[in-house]
Order: structure tokens, then C-alpha cells, then sequence
């Protein structure tokens, strides 16, 4: 059977790419030589076009240094638990133990309260701080991508709320927590997609993310008949479709 | 590819040398890619800057399995870039063109007869892009900005290889009907 000329194309391009010419390429493929002559070159000037462009040395410089600083503040944070005199307690007890501490400093009822408060609330920190907890107390991938499904369809019901409000500053901050929790979920997806022992486990998960994204697109849908400016939410929504898609792309659709 | 898997657990336990590695050897294709993508000098080096912010942010996140590390870097300058447009269409500022593009290429090339040219492709290539669709503009910017090879662009788009491979055959025709009309015409 014939190849495919996008496959031949491919190929050509790989060749091209490490050091083989064009004249070689058509060589190879002369039926399809005229249609494949004019797209080789424009892949090529492509190529040298975008090659040709160098970042600004004063913008590398600029760029290293930064990262430089936060590479060093973040090595200064993680040092203290090396160095500390309690740095042989297991991670589950430090998470433990911050749970204990949220709670004898906000108070039980107050954890209880924060749980429903809306990003315009005093008591949303504490509602973000708790569910850190709750993540880093889940162990495994899998368990913490459920738990990022359940944290996206509070980020939605977030959404929603501080779309009917106008606050567009607060609701692209909810909307970037809320590709965080959909970004975990797919890179837990991705990880364990080639582990039969979790199949199951990773089965389950697609099944209830499939559920919950249809209701949270549902949610969103419903709620830019409800509001005077319905532009936020149709981005919203698109991005949310974008993710949809992302996270039951072609390595979740295959698990049965 | 055991040498980069290598350095990015190295990277992730917060070996300062092993993130600056991974970001000199990627700094360079993500800058062009994301340059492609906005068209503007001042806005790609904010963005690259926050793309590798954000990798040193969540590299604790991520697993090798699956997923080559170009791509994930790649996904980060692909989402930067859509809500960089989804901002701009918000703030309905137009998107700055030929200027910015100009600028930067005399200032990465020396070579007065090379800068004509450079500049007339450089610039073509920028406004062609314009005229494809969005998955045929990542493609090309991925591919032949970024330097990624199929399998990679295919990890940060969430699509298959062969569906990869149609975009860009279509990209490619498209672009050359678009850059290269008189030799459209003659050849057909």
C-alpha cells in the first residue's frame, strides 16, 4: 500500500533535519517528488527563519539571574528541614501536624466555615490552606488526582459565583487554580497510563472525570444565561472544553 | 535522553545546577517558539520568563512516564501563549506586527546581505502564520521553532502522531501558497 504522503513528507523532514538534502529526499520518493519539493523548501526556510532569531543577550542575562534567585530562595526554604533537629519525622507526620496546627489556630468551626466561602470571603485562605492538606495527605497519583477532581468542581462552583459578580480579577485567579487541579490530573493520568496494576484504579478515574466535567460544563453553560457579561464565562467554558479534551485525550479513551 | 531523565530528577530534589542545565537547553527553542506565537519581542520575554518560573514551580510534579520533558515544558509555553491571546482579545489590543519583528531580527543578525533576507522571511513566516488555523500554527511553531520532533509535538498538542503529521503536511501546503504564490501558479 502506498504511504501516505504526510508520512513521507515526515520522513523527509527527518532526514533533512539530520543533514541529508533535499535532492536525496526526492530521490527516495520521485512520484511524489513535485508535490514534495516545494513543501521541503518551505520547511526549511521555515526552519531558518525562526533559527535566525537569538533572545537579546541583556534578556538572557535578565532571565538567568531570575531564576538563579528562585532556584536559591527555594534552596534556602528546603534547607532548614535538612538541617532542623526534628528533620528525621516522616512527611505524613508534618502534614498531619499542620493539619492539627489549621485547626488550633482557625479553630475547628472556623475550618468548618471556610469550607463553603467564596474567594471574596476573609476565610478563603483558610479554605485553600486546608485542601493543600488535604492533597498532601493523599498518597499516590491516583488518589490525589481524585482529589483534584473534587478541588476542580469547587474552583467551577467558585467560577460561577464570581462570574454573576463581575469580579474578573478574582475569577481568572479561580480559573488558573483551576487548570492547576486539571493540569495534575492529567499528568497523573499520563504517568500511570502504561501501569497495568493501577488499570483499574485509572479506569474508575476517567469514569467519574467524565461525569464531573459534564456537569462543571453544564454548570458553566447554564450560568452565562444568568449573568449580564457572558464573554467571561464563554472563555471560561472554551478553556474548559480545551482541558476536557486534554485530560480524555487518546491514553484515557482507550482504558475500558 | 538518560542523561536529560537523569537531570531532571535532579532537578526536581532542587539541585540548583540541574534545573539551570534544563533551562539553558531549552531556553533558546522555547523563546522562539513563544516569539512566533505573539509576534512580539517584549511579550515573548515575559512570557519565556514565566514559563520557566512556572517549570521550576511545579517540576515537583512531574513524572517522566509518558510525557518527555520537552513537552511538558512545551505545554506550559502552549498555555502561557493561549492566555496571553485570550487577555489580549479581552483587552481588544491588536496585535503588534511587523515592527517588533523587525527590530529583533537586526538585532540577532550582523550580516548586512543575510539581513535582508532574514528579514523578508522572518517576517513573511510571522504574517503567514497569521493566515493558518491554530493547530496549524502550533504545529509549525512547534516543529520548526521549538525544534520538536513529532512524538513531542503530539504530547503537547494531546493528539495522535498521524493526526500530527495531516496538520503539518496541511500547514506546509498552506504556507507555501501563502509565501510562495508565483511558484504556486507556475507549478500548480
Amino acid at each position: 500500500m502506498a504511504d501516505r504522503i504526510e508520512n513521507i513528507l515526515d520522513e523527509c523532514l527527518e532526514r533533512l533535519r539530520q543533514g541529508d538534502s533535499v535532492e536525496h529526499c526526492l530521490a527516495r520518493y520521485p512520484e511524489q517528488a513535485a508535490e514534495l519539493e516545494p513543501l521541503l523548501r518551505v520547511a526549511m526556510a521555515s526552519q531558518k527563519a525562526s533559527l535566525a532569531v537569538e533572545p537579546r543577550p541583556e534578556f538572557k542575562v535578565r532571565a538567568r539571574n531570575e531564576i538563579r534567585s528562585q532556584l536559591h530562595d527555594k534552596g534556602r526554604k528546603t534547607e532548614p528541614k535538612k538541617t532542623s533537629p526534628v528533620g528525621w519525622i516522616p512527611r505524613w507526620a508534618v502534614v498531619v501536624a499542620s493539619v492539627v496546627l489549621i485547626f488550633l489556630l482557625a479553630g475547628t468551626s472556623t475550618v468548618a466555615a471556610s469550607s463553603s466561602s467564596m474567594p471574596d470571603d476573609t476565610l478563603y485562605p483558610v479554605k485553600l490552606a486546608a485542601e493543600r492538606v488535604r492533597l498532601g495527605l493523599s498518597r499516590g497519583d491516583i488518589k490525589k488526582a481524585r482529589v483534584n477532581v473534587h478541588l476542580a468542581d469547587i474552583r467551577v462552583k467558585e467560577i460561577v459565583y464570581l462570574a454573576k459578580k463581575g469580579d474578573s480579577r478574582r475569577l481568572e485567579r479561580a480559573l488558573s487554580r483551576l487548570e492547576g487541579h486539571m493540569e495534575a490530573i492529567d499528568q497523573a493520568i499520563e504517568a500511570n497510563a502504561d501501569r497495568p496494576k493501577v488499570r483499574e484504579a485509572l479506569t474508575a478515574l476517567k469514569a467519574l472525570l467524565e461525569e464531573r466535567m459534564a456537569e462543571n460544563e453544564a454548570a458553566i453553560q447554564g450560568a452565562t444565561n444568568n449573568t449580564d457579561d457572558p464573554g467571561i464565562l464563554q472563555d471560561v467554558l472554551e478553556r474548559y472544553r480545551q482541558r476536557r479534551q486534554s485530560a480524555l485525550g487518546s491514553r484515557v479513551r482507550g482504558l475500558r | 535522553m538518560q542523561r536529560e531523565e537523569d537531570l531532571v530528577r535532579r532537578a526536581q530534589r532542587r539541585e540548583p545546577e540541574a534545573f539551570s542545565q534544563l533551562y539553558e537547553e531549552h531556553f533558546d527553542r522555547i523563546y522562539r517558539y513563544v516569539l512566533l506565537r505573539v509576534r512580539n519581542q517584549a511579550d515573548a520575554e515575559d512570557i519565556t520568563q514565566q514559563v520557566f518560573l512556572k517549570a521550576l514551580e511545579s517540576i515537583g510534579s512531574y513524572r517522566w512516564r509518558g510525557m518527555p520533558f520537552a513537552s511538558w515544558l512545551f505545554r506550559i509555553a502552549h498555555n502561557a501563549v493561549v492566555d496571553y491571546w485570550k487577555k489580549k482579545s479581552r483587552e481588544k489590543v491588536a496585535a503588534v506586527a511587523p515592527e517588533a519583528i523587525d527590530q529583533m531580527v537586526e538585532e540577532s543578525s550582523n550580516d548586512p546581505a543575510a539581513l535582508a533576507e532574514l528579514t523578508f522571511d522572518v517576517k513573511q513566516l510571522a504574517g503567514a502564520c497569521e493566515q493558518l488555523t491554530d493547530g496549524q500554527r502550533e504545529i509549525i511553531s512547534l516543529r520548526f521553532a521549538g525544534g520538536l520532533s513529532v512524538a513531542e509535538s503530539a504530547k503537547v498538542m494531546g493528539k495522535s502522531e498521524g493526526a500530527v503529521k495531516v496538520l503539518q503536511h496541511a500547514a506546509l501546503v498552506k504556507l507555501r501558497r501563502i509565501l510562495c504564490p508565483a511558484d504556486e501558479e507556475s507549478h500548480g
